[in-house]
């Protein structure tokens, strides 16, 4: 019998994970999950609805590229109705992805669930705030599905419910287009008004959990750096989601009353709804993409059992993009008539951004030299998002200089760059952080093997689809046009193939992740041998997350440690602190 | 230090789980499962609570920029249609609403030290105020929306404004129908003003300093083109004002005159879209701060139940009814639309029904329960009463910036 | 079946003093200084005196005719204006630091309103500035009624 070590403290069995207590089955009936308050249960829930919102968003996408294989009309023998159509893809399309999936995706699901763990905390702040963000989010979600609803029964009946039908304006409902189109704007922005308070509401209650519920020892710079991103995340949904919310209530106010502050027939500044709708929505976009980075901070460092290099800088970079983040909004609208000064003064600063992006990236790569790297599936999403990413930020550098801007924007340049970093670069990270924490959330391991090639898939199936939308947009190829020249036709035949493409391959993660549900093998407290606080629990967690509260220290001390199989890790006896040659 | 806050985290390590032996002392009733400390409960409901009042200043932040670029470029159409609004009203309400912010200020203090019958007398004086307040807003808005200052479409300065046969309330109907005939035979600089000398008089509701007498009633603006803009700034084009008003229109002035219409040649900047607008965004900002005042209503009697004692709840739950059921019948009383008079008197009728039938079979013996909040647990009256203030904070802002309009253009 | 997991192997077989809880012995007092029994409630929060709830709603009722009063008298459209946001600046800053609290809380929830301010600022500037160096170029459109 091996003797206890006694540097190391006692703590209490880990129960075999599925067949014990944990929060899965803490308590049955569809009741106890409409009612929980379990951050993990609400993690999950949100889970589905907001994985449903993105199968949604993706049918949208297949339609509109399979309107765009030729330059005729597809849907309908008649062009205007096959038109007015691809209109409707496109918008509701941008709208159910960025609204519905894209903001929500990592802080709601995996910051849910993980981030109190990773405090070792027994929930976030405040539960109920949290059940009622998940119950906005529903509530915007049904919006949107009156909206397609009401373009589906439009198109086949010929009703017209109250409101209008459909929705044409794009996601971004540029005014006067939006005050005076007769589909169903109001329904759509109050919907995204409501999501708005979903997500500012999650915001509210991670700034207080990050701020109040740290355990002893864990102090803001031994703070996993995933929950430092999700800090800076909250800071951005503070400030900026409640001015989406006033230009929403405002293009309300202007569609049901005629209050003319947008429309210029009614005296309105069509440009000052723009001004409004940016404000909020590029610090959205650092919405977006802050939370994935965490996510890959973590990742890199687990896989190379490596302290993450330069921690501090990843961490205090995380809240310079969220503050530079409001400061370069115009640079959507270099061409909608803002004024050269204004150009010229947020051109500058968007090139500015491109710093703490890069001091992230090196960072990473500086953590990968010198590691010892297991080539997982989620590191293998790791490092899709490194090279994608990379090559959306550098395609944002011509869309940030005027002179080239002028000539790229509102083409499928522009297209295919924030693809590669809203798809290529937070897609990614998403599906990297649910394979990673996979485990940890259902207690079962799925087939790693099958992972790795569906990432190769993805990867392929996204490149064909985005990579020769940059050539046809500098070749000229204007965005949200449904007919085109038929020499861009090549670019949108590979285009729509690679989105077939991929879309089959997510499928097949889908179909991996269920299969793992279903017949994976029981998996161990920490498969990956991290050190953050949430794998010092069983997988799944127990209902109030710890048998007993862990102590925090750096959560990078990747030698506390030690491998006893292929994904079980257990504590290293013989680990000493202050001896991580790594560190 | 033991004690957790803000700035540093939990100084013990927490201790909860099934058998960890936590039921050896005793924490208050209050203290939710996932914090360790009262302290730390009350520091994180504070923070967020601020965080979230964070938000609402960006909201509202929002419409001061709408307002401010508005104004900014267009100073002389804020000048001009600002005199529509009432200072003395504004004035009245600023105080109203100041008031209540000091009820619930010590409305807080009294729950920090166990005074249980000052705090809901005073958080019921915080409603009254807020009612008050929203009385005062009723009267505004109804006094414009009767001379057609609607927001939006029913407003008479907009483009597709098409009478009053949209909003009831609307008076002098034949008048309003021949004042958009003879607007179309005008330049399209000039504006009408609508002086209701044929209505009754609206004594105390429109106060100019500058009238004197019988006209105090009158809305006259305070911006006249002479006084208002230097000479510079008058366009040299040919429908620029001048001193002299062109010659047929100048009888047809005085035939509208008359009929107690008044109409004034403007700059050419002023267009009626352009104050259409100021509309839109006074209504957009007053209204948004109304909701927020009936929200911030709804916490402070929530917080008025939980602080209540079980003698004092026996009157409590019919009061928002009876709230609802007078306000109702205040605003058919100054517009005299009976749709408010059908649903105000029935709710009064059930309010006082119920109050009735709550006071007649109250128990009349036992034991007085405590009201929710003493020192130890007072967290919830400090959140909302943090809410009722950013509610008289914006309101602070928008009485200058919209009431309070004056000078000369360009100095 | 796999092994029972646990993160610490060397624990599984056979100690039984696994499940004891890591809580070392506690007394009777709460850490509060208050006792046995007591319940650790006490906040020790500060509460405001009645006196300065009342001189800064009277300086606030006195402001609020100030700014009123002041609109007797002209400075100039600029100046009104900035005399008239100067006062309102006062008035809020009372209500913040004294009705709100904020005098004596943590200096982050004053950290929290700055930097609201700052971003309220940021965009209130960068929109002024760009749409008034455009508004040269908008007309008025008179349109007729109807």
């Amino acid at each position: 019998m091996s003797t206890v070590n006694p540097s190391v403290p006692i703590r209490p069995l880990t129960e075999p994970v599925v067949h014990g207590d944990n929060y899965l089955n803490h308590q049955r009936g569809i009741l106890s999950w409409i009612f929980t308050l379990d951050h993990k249960r609400i993690g999950i829930m949100y889970m589905i609805g907001v994985m449903s919102a993105f199968a949604l968003g993706g049918f949208f996408a297949m339609m509109l590229r399979t309107e765009l294989l030729t330059p005729g009309p597809t849907f309908s023998s008649n062009a205007t109705t096959a038109w007015d159509f691809y209109n409707n893809m496109f918008t509701l399309h941008g709208a159910v992805m960025v609204f519905l999936f894209i903001i929500p995706a990592v802080p709601a699901i995996l910051g849910n669930f993980v981030m109190p763990l990773m405090l070792g905390a027994k929930d976030v702040a405040f539960p109920r705030l949290n059940l009622l963000s998940l119950y906005c989010w529903i509530g915007g979600g049904i919006f949107f599905v009156y909206v397609l609803l009401s373009g589906v029964i439009h198109s086949i009946t010929g009703f017209t419910m109250p409101g209008g039908y459909g929705l044409d304006t794009g996601w971004t409902f540029y005014t006067p287009y939006s005050t005076t189109t007769s589909s169903s704007v109001i329904a759509a922005t109050f919907g995204a008004f409501i999501l708005g308070f979903s997500s500012i509401l999650t915001g509210v209650n991670f700034i207080a959990t990050i701020h109040t519920l740290r355990p002893k020892g864990m102090t803001w710079f031994k703070l996993p750096l995933f929950c430092w991103s999700l800090y800076a995340t909250s800071v951005i949904q503070i400030l900026a989601t409640p001015v989406l919310a006033i230009t929403l209530l405002l293009l309300i106010a202007e569609r049901a009353l005629g209050v003319g502050i947008f429309d210029p027939h009614l005296g309105g500044d069509p440009v000052l709804y723009q001004h409004f709708f940016w404000f909020y929505s590029h610090p959205a976009v650092y919405i977006m993409i802050l939370p994935g980075m965490g996510v890959i901070s973590e990742i890199i460092a687990t896989f190379t059992h490596k302290h993450i290099f330069g921690y501090k800088f990843i961490a205090l970079s995380s809240l310079a993009i969220a503050l530079l983040g409001f400061l370069v909004w115009g640079h959507h609208m270099f061409v909608s008539g803002q004024s050269s000064v204004t150009n010229a003064i947020f051109s500058a600063i968007t090139v500015l951004i491109a710093i703490p992006s890069a001091i992230k990236v090196f960072n990473w790569m500086a953590t990968m030299y010198g590691g010892s790297i297991r080539m997982n599936t989620p590191f293998c999403y790791a490092l899709g998002f490194i090279g994608l990413f990379t090559i959306g930020g550098l395609t944002g550098l011509p869309l940030a200089a005027i002179s080239t801007d002028v000539h790229l924007t509102d083409t499928y340049f522009v297209v295919a760059h924030f693809h590669y970093v809203m798809v290529g670069s937070m897609l990614f990270a998403f599906i990297g952080g649910m394979y990673y924490w996979y485990p940890k959330m259902f207690g079962k391991m799925y087939n790693d093997k099958v992972g790795r090639y569906l990432c190769l898939a993805v990867y392929l199936g996204f490149n064909l689809t985005f990579f020769p939308q940059f050539i046809a947009g500098t070749n000229g190829m204007p965005r949200r046009y449904a007919s085109y020249p038929d020499q861009y036709q090549i670019y949108h035949v590979l285009s729509s193939i690679g989105a077939y493409s991929m879309g089959l391959a997510l499928v097949g993660v889908l179909i991996n992740w269920v299969q793992g549900l279903r017949k994976g093998p029981v998996a161990a407290a920490n498969p990956w041998g991290a050190n953050t606080l949430e794998w010092e629990t069983t997988s799944p967690p127990p209902h109030d997350n710890f048998a007993v509260a862990p102590e925090a220290g750096d959560p990078y001390e990747m030698t506390r440690w030690k491998q006893v199989g292929d994904y079980e890790w257990v504590i290293n006896p013989d680990y000493k602190p202050g001896l991580n040659p790594h560190h | 230090m033991n004690h957790a806050s803000v700035d540093s985290p939990v100084p013990e390590p927490a201790l909860y789980g099934p058998d960890t032996g936590h039921e050896d002392h005793a924490h208050s009733p209050h203290l939710a499962h996932h914090f360790d400390t009262m302290e730390q409960q009350y520091d994180s409901g504070k923070l967020g609570m601020w965080v979230f009042l964070a938000t609402e200043l960006l909201m509202f932040g929002g419409l001061f920029c709408a307002y401010s670029v508005y104004r900014a470029n267009h100073p002389e159409v804020f000048l001009y249609a600002h005199s529509y609004l009432s200072t003395m009203w504004g004035a009245i309400n600023t105080t109203v609403l100041l008031a209540s912010s000091l009820t619930m200020a010590w409305a807080v203090r009294c729950s920090q030290l166990n005074q249980q019958k000052a705090l809901v007398a005073l958080l019921l004086a915080t409603l009254v105020g807020g009612a008050g307040f929203m009385c005062i807003k009723a009267l505004e808005y109804n006094h414009k929306f009767e001379i057609d200052l609607g927001p939006g479409r029913y407003n008479q300065y907009n483009v597709d404004y098409k009478g009053n046969e949209e909003f009831p309330g609307m008076t002098n109907s034949e008048g309003m129908k021949a004042l958009l005939e003879q607007e179309k035979a005008f330049a399209p600089h000039q504006l009408p003003i609508v002086a209701p000398a044929s209505q009754p008089s609206r004594a105390g509701l429109y106060f100019d300093p500058n009238s004197t007498g019988a006209d105090k009633a009158l809305i006259t603006p305070r911006y006249s083109a002479d006084a208002a803009l230097s000479e510079s700034q008058i366009p040299q084009t040919s429908d620029h004002i001048g001193a002299k008003k062109p010659g047929p229109e100048s009888e047809s002035v005085d035939e509208e005159h008359d009929k107690g219409i008044q109409f004034v040649d403007m700059n050419s900047n002023l267009s009626r879209q352009r104050v259409n607008t100021f509309f839109g965004i006074y209504y957009c900002m007053t209204g948004l701060h109304g909701i927020h005042v009936i929200v911030g209503m709804s916490l402070i009697f929530w917080i008025m139940w939980r602080a209540a004692t079980s003698a004092q709840r026996v009157w409590m739950p019919p009061l928002p009814v009876l709230a609802v059921g007078g306000y109702m019948i205040f605003i058919w009383a100054i517009s005299h639309v009976t749709g408010f008079l059908y649903v105000g008197i029935p709710l009064l009728i059930v309010g006082l029904l119920w109050m009735v039938l709550r006071f007649v079979t109250a128990k009349r013996s036992g034991p007085v329960t405590e009201g929710e909040f003493s020192d130890a647990y007072f967290v919830p009256v400090d959140l909302v009463g943090l809410y009722w203030h950013l509610v008289d904070l914006i309101w602070i802002f928008l009485f200058p910036l919209l009431y309070l309009i004056h000078g000369k253009v360009g100095s | 079946m796999p092994s029972t997991p646990s993160i610490y192997r060397e624990q599984i077989e056979g100690s039984p003093a696994a499940t004891e809880p890591a809580h070392a012995g506690h007394g009777h007092d709460d850490g509060h200084g208050h006792g046995p029994g007591h319940v650790p409630g006490d906040l020790h929060a500060h509460v405001v005196a009645p006196y300065i709830l009342i001189a800064v709603f009277a300086a606030l009722v006195a402001l609020t005719g100030l700014t009123v009063g002041v609109t007797y008298f002209d400075f100039g459209y600029n100046i009104n204006l900035i005399v008239a946001l100067s006062i309102a600046v006062v008035k809020s800053v009372l209500v913040v630091l004294f009705f709100m609290h904020l005098k004596w809380d943590s200096p982050f929830y004053s950290f929290i309103v700055t930097l609201c301010l700052v971003f309220i600022g940021i965009f209130i500037i960068f929109t002024i500035l760009d749409t008034g160096a455009y508004a040269p170029i908008l007309t008025p459109t008179n349109v007729q009624p109807g």
